[in-house]
């Protein structure tokens, strides 16, 4: 109910949010073109055009669906020769990928794309060397795919697919570009968005473990997966108070039941006994 | 074993020369007792200086609203003192009130048991309950509290700038007191009933505190709980309930209401197991349909869990939710009528009496049944919004609570003094304070259903002037009410030294407690555990007659 509440509240908070945003940017738009909006629209549970080819960083070309292997997708859209907040998306993931438990490639895949057509995939191969030089375990290379792209509309079906928004300035040669990662289930849904340039181990584990439908992850996880829930607004895990609430009362009625039926089981059983040795009840 | 013997005393009675207040005197052998009688009594003493905190705050209250204008104290200082007077009347009056003094003292002697099951326990939750009052004391002494009784934040998360943290823990504690209370009466009332006190022979006051305790156990935790969450965020600034941070305000509401309004009946079904003793003692007459009564007051316990969400029809919940909870509030409307149905069934062709406990029954009875009609015309999610936050809230809930649980204590208390003290109060002087307190409390919250009616907001220390005459007749009544309160430490006290002898069982009543000397000594049966064969309402005079009729 707290829920169904909650969405009743940010629903028209959205649609204002929405209504705002079109209203500022028609407004940007009659007075300068510059600089162009860029952010991540949520779409949560939307489908990925799994069938789009893009070609990995040996120069092969690859089909987004061949690449799941039954596993969580971790997705990153950036561009290899990006000076700035690329690089620090790629670190975080990295840093995030080094304290997680899981094993890149085993538990889940990542895709990296570059959404700069220009780019090539000798670029990709330098940068994920680079990459996986720090990544606790080399030879999970596998498991991580840095994609380049032919044309500029297959990037360009893919980032409005997740709401991924970017756009090219001419005037610095540079992408203005939102800052985040995906997490896709295997059949190419997107669960779960984190945004910014620092993913928290834990808030990954969960979203690996709730995009894998159950696949991966440890029965402490679905206990811990109960307290901890998705908050779509900032992207993160947070202690969901209802949720302890609920444990420690299951906890207390277990408790009384089991007090309760274990003084009635005795009672009753000790009646019976009494009946059997002594036929005239003493009640 | 003793004997169940039916005669009332025909010799003068004679006071026990040892009995289980003056087998030790020393100030420890009462502080450190574990002895049920004694942690009563320290209960009885401990709950009657905090009720009469809480109706000085009370009074102060009805002075302030003498006048439209708030001209006897500022907004400030009215907010604190009704919520000081709400924290310290719920928590350390209202909550303890019948079952830890009178459960205490007569829960074990009707159950033929010499003690609960945990005697050591029922001294800690006196401790804590202390500690907690302590607190509360403190909270009072260092500036005073205005969140109000229910600690809504963000007001008690973000900008009440009072003792917010203190008073918190106070009633945590308090919390915790009742929890234990709790569990010793289930575990008493399963493990140490006597030989023959089957199920359904057990007193309905005994009924009624087991089924209170179950509230307890489940319901208390949860408040508590949320309780140190708005600690939490005050002091360490965790976003739970203060939506700048990220938390949810109407989730406290949920959290504190899922306790709170339980814990109503916490407070009420004690008060209905001590009227459903005396009205059979003083109709001479056996109940009316046990059995019912008995389950009424399950059913009350478990579906009054299922009501919290009529306190939040107008803050953003669903309305199908609120259909919901609307239905189930009428619901539990069913078990309360049955047991007022039962009681005056059980009067119908009564020999009855007006001795004081009867006079608080039977006031008992009639202002439950206003203060719980009118909380129907709350549960009805269309009218609630005309009444939310009105004085129609507020005479409901003390109709309830005042009219109901207060007279019940009273009544209890009235009933059970001769067994606890061994000496009788005057009579006379007993019954008018038992009528200056019903009509008092009628003059003082019938007319703020008027008020409530005509929209007279809540939480005002001025109001408009056409409400003034109501609120003169209110506070004009509200003396009348203190006068019927104030009268009783006197008589009783007096009655401790001069009072007559009671004697085993003055009223000619059936349950095991009247079959032990007044006061009992302090293992309670001093010829050994009582073997019970018959039930705690076997009152004879036309049973079968009165039966035959009521029945047919």
């Amino acid at each position: 109910m707290t829920r169904a509440r909650t969405i009743g509240t940010r629903l028209p908070t959205a649609l204002l949010l929405c209504a705002g945003v079109c209203v500022s940017s028609f407004a940007q738009v009659m007075t300068s073109p510059d600089p162009p909006k860029v952010q991540i629209l949520q779409r949560l549970d939307s489908q990925v055009p799994m069938d789009l080819v893009f070609v990995d960083e040996n120069g092969k070309d690859v089909k987004l669906a061949d690449l799941t292997n039954g596993k969580p997708i971790v997705l990153a859209l950036v561009y290899y020769e990006c000076p700035m907040l690329c690089g620090e998306i790629m670190l975080g993931m990295l840093k995030s990928f080094n304290e997680l438990e899981f094993t890149l490639g085993d538990e889940y895949q990542v895709v990296t794309v570059s959404f700069n057509p220009k780019e090539k995939p000798d670029l990709a191969t330098l940068k994920k060397k680079h990459m996986l030089e720090t990544y606790k375990k080399p030879e999970a290379a596998g498991g991580w795919h840095f994609l380049t792209t032919k044309d500029e509309q297959t990037v360009r079906a893919l980032a409005d697919s997740v709401g991924f928004q970017y756009s090219y300035l001419p005037s610095v040669d540079q992408y203005a570009h939102a800052s985040g990662i995906m997490v896709l289930t295997p059949e190419g849904r997107v669960s779960r968005y984190f945004y910014g340039i620092e993913y928290p181990a834990r808030d990954l584990r969960f979203g690996l473990i709730d995009a894998s439908n159950g696949k991966i992850g440890s029965l402490v996880d679905d206990v811990l997966m109960l307290c901890y829930q998705y908050d779509p607004a900032s992207g993160s895990y947070g202690f969901v108070v209802m949720s302890a609430i609920r444990i420690g009362g299951l906890l207390t009625v277990g408790f009384l039941v089991m007090l309760i039926g274990g003084f009635l089981f005795k009672e009753f059983r000790g009646k019976r006994r009494a009946k059997a040795v002594d036929p005239v009840p003493t009640h | 074993m003793s004997s169940i013997t039916l005669t009332p005393d025909i010799a003068p009675a004679v006071m026990p020369k040892s009995h289980y207040a003056n087998v030790r005197t020393t100030v420890m052998s009462w502080l450190f007792t574990v002895d049920h009688k004694r942690i009563a009594i320290l209960y009885l003493i401990s709950i009657t200086v905090f009720f009469a905190v809480g109706g000085l705050f009370a009074s102060l209250i009805r002075i302030e609203l003498l006048t439209p204008k708030g001209d006897f104290m500022t907004g400030d200082t009215y907010n604190k003192v009704f919520t000081l007077h709400g924290v310290i009347m719920i928590f350390f009056f209202l909550i303890p009130s019948v079952p830890a003094t009178l459960g205490n003292f007569a829960l074990p002697i009707m159950i033929g048991a010499k003690d609960l099951a945990f005697p050591k326990i029922n001294l800690l939750s006196w401790w804590l309950y202390m500690l907690g009052g302590v607190l509360a004391v403190v909270v009072l002494l260092r500036g005073g509290l205005e969140t109000g009784w229910t600690f809504y934040p963000p007001y008690s998360t973000t900008f009440a700038t009072s003792q917010v943290t203190i008073a918190i823990l106070a009633a945590f504690l308090a919390g915790f007191s009742s929890i234990f209370t709790g569990l010793n009466f289930i575990v008493t009332v399963h493990k140490m009933r006597a030989p023959g006190m089957t199920w359904f022979r057990m007193p309905l006051f005994v009924w009624a505190h087991y089924a209170t305790s179950i509230i307890q156990i489940l319901g208390t935790p949860v408040v508590a709980i949320t309780l140190v969450l708005v600690a939490i965020e005050r002091v360490w600034g965790v976003g739970i309930f203060n939506p700048q941070i990220g938390g949810d305000p109407i989730l406290f509401q949920h959290l504190f209401w899922f306790y709170s309004h339980p814990a109503v009946y916490v407070m009420i079904l004690p008060g209905m197991g001590v009227v459903s003793e005396v009205i059979p003692c003083f109709s001479r007459k056996r109940i009316f349909g046990y059995e019912f009564i008995a389950f009424s007051s399950m059913a009350i316990a478990i579906i009054g869990f299922l009501v919290w969400g009529h306190h939040l029809y107008v803050s953003t919940q669903s309305t199908y939710a609120g259909m919901v909870f609307s239905l189930l509030t009428f619901l539990v409307a069913v078990p309360s009528a049955i047991k007022v149905f039962n009681w005056t069934a059980t009067m119908y062709k009564g020999e009855i009496t007006f001795e004081a406990p009867m006079i608080y029954a039977l006031g008992f009875i009639g202002l439950f049944l206003v203060g719980g009609l009118t909380g129907l015309v709350l549960a009805s999610m269309a009218n609630d919004i005309h009444f939310h936050d009105t004085y129609f809230v507020v005479a409901h809930f003390h109709y309830v609570m005042v009219g109901g649980m207060v007279m019940a204590y009273m009544c209890g208390l009235h009933f059970w003094w001769p067994k606890m003290t061994g000496r009788m109060y005057p009579g006379l002087l007993a019954t008018i304070a038992a009528i200056l307190v019903f009509v008092g409390f009628n003059f003082t919250f019938f007319p703020q259903f008027i008020l409530g009616f005509l929209g007279m907001p809540r939480r005002y220390h001025s109001y408009v002037e056409e409400f003034q005459i109501l609120n003169i007749m209110s506070t004009m009544g509200a003396s009348v009410l203190g006068l019927g309160y104030g009268m009783q430490p006197f008589y009783l006290l007096w009655s401790l030294f001069k009072g007559e002898p009671a004697g085993d069982n003055p009223w000619r009543a059936k349950g095991l407690e009247w079959q032990v000397p007044s006061p009992p000594p302090t293992f309670n049966f001093p010829d050994g555990r009582p073997v019970v064969i018959e039930d705690p309402y076997a009152y004879t005079i036309d049973v079968k007659e009165a039966d035959s009729v009521a029945q047919h």
